[in-house]
């Protein structure tokens, strides 16, 4: 139990950056985000003794991120329903626009753009965004390499529509 | 459009995660992990206990009513644990192994299953609840010696009474998986 906890330790240290982001881009909010990440970790921690070294751990961290996302989903469908007086998506950042710098803007409007996409499309746009290879991405998703291709293609445009 | 990706990748990166007490995470998903096979362990454990409880209290060996009754009854409530063991998703062991399509379709598959258990499986259990017990009733209101008329009454009324009681819980359970496990599914067919 020891060891699993120094493990998980450290695995939580090299990758909790990564793995909030991709939970923020697909959450397109904070509290959301927090939440996914807080169950995406507690996945991690309940499957670590089942890992079995055959992608990288990393790799392994971003399916397990996809997936719980993909299950939220429901939940957050739920949710919209009953708010209805505010989109889906409404994005932590529109409150602060006043006091953030140009480049905090920046980022904000990435993040915002991201989480207008579709559900896949977020998390594949996350995984490049993270360095992550065509293949790497076509692994964890489950589509094929040029499926995933094309799919970037059109994330790319509709992401600099959505930023000009 | 390249620099645009790296662009992208900067301001995507200076997004840093919200300070968390790991120790008091790892602290919250150990007691998880015990809570859950606790519970796992209790469901086992109650069932076959509530049986064997039945089996004890009631002369099921030397009465041909109550041991049908407890047949009808035991074989429902097991088909129903087998059930709710095969819609477990904590049984996709090693998730996070497989590929997202073989994770999708074990996913749909254990939603259907759920899906089931509500429309199919849940009747066959109603139904042999109420047969069940209709034939322990059998023995105890001839034991009390009452007129045919008001025993087939009595029979009559506890159909009626246990059919709408689970008429009304599989349409609960019916409108609750209408609204969260079809659009899940719904929404996985589309991923294929």
């Amino acid at each position: 139990m020891k060891n699993k906890e120094q493990y998980f330790k450290q695995i939580y240290e090299q990758s909790k950056d990564q793995i909030y982001r991709l939970c923020l881009g697909f959450m397109g909010n904070k509290t959301d985000a927090d939440d996914l990440f807080q169950e995406v970790l507690i996945k991690v921690w309940n499957h670590l003794e089942g890992f079995r070294n055959e992608s990288s751990i990393q790799t392994w961290m971003y399916r397990i991120t996809t997936n719980t996302a993909l299950l939220t989903l429901n939940r957050k469908t739920k949710l919209s329903q009953k708010e209805t007086d505010y989109p889906p998506n409404l994005s932590h950042y529109e409150a602060e626009n006043s006091t953030s710098t140009h480049k905090e803007q920046d980022i904000k409007n990435l993040y915002q753009a991201i989480s207008t996409l579709k559900e896949i499309d977020r998390i594949i746009i996350g995984l490049l965004l993270e360095n992550c290879s065509y293949e790497d991405i076509s692994n964890i998703t489950g589509l094929t390499t040029s499926n995933v291709g094309v799919r970037i293609n059109r994330i790319k445009t509709l992401l600099n529509k959505k930023l000009k | 459009m390249g620099t645009e990706i790296e662009n992208w990748k900067n301001l995507w990166k200076e997004e840093k995660s919200t300070p968390l007490d790991v120790n008091m995470l790892i602290t919250h998903v150990n007691k998880m992990e015990r809570r859950g096979k606790i519970e796992r362990m209790a469901l086992l454990i109650t069932i076959p206990m509530t049986l064997a409880l039945l089996g004890i209290l009631l002369p099921v060996l030397s009465n041909g009513y109550y041991l049908a009754a407890f047949t009808l009854i035991g074989l429902g409530m097991i088909l129903i644990l087998i059930q709710v063991y095969r819609s477990r998703f904590d049984l996709i062991h090693n998730d996070a192994e497989l590929n997202n399509r073989s994770y999708v379709e074990t996913l749909i598959s254990k939603l259907k299953q759920s899906l089931l258990t509500t429309s199919k499986y849940m009747w066959v259990y109603t139904f042999l609840l109420i047969l069940g017990l209709n034939i322990g009733y059998v023995d105890i209101l001839h034991h009390l010696e009452l007129s045919i008329i008001l025993r087939i009454i009595t029979h009559v009324v506890l159909t009626a009474v246990m059919f709408f009681f689970m008429y009304y819980t599989i349409e609960k359970r019916k409108k609750k998986n209408n609204t969260e496990i079809v659009p899940l599914i719904e929404f996985l067919e589309n991923l294929k």
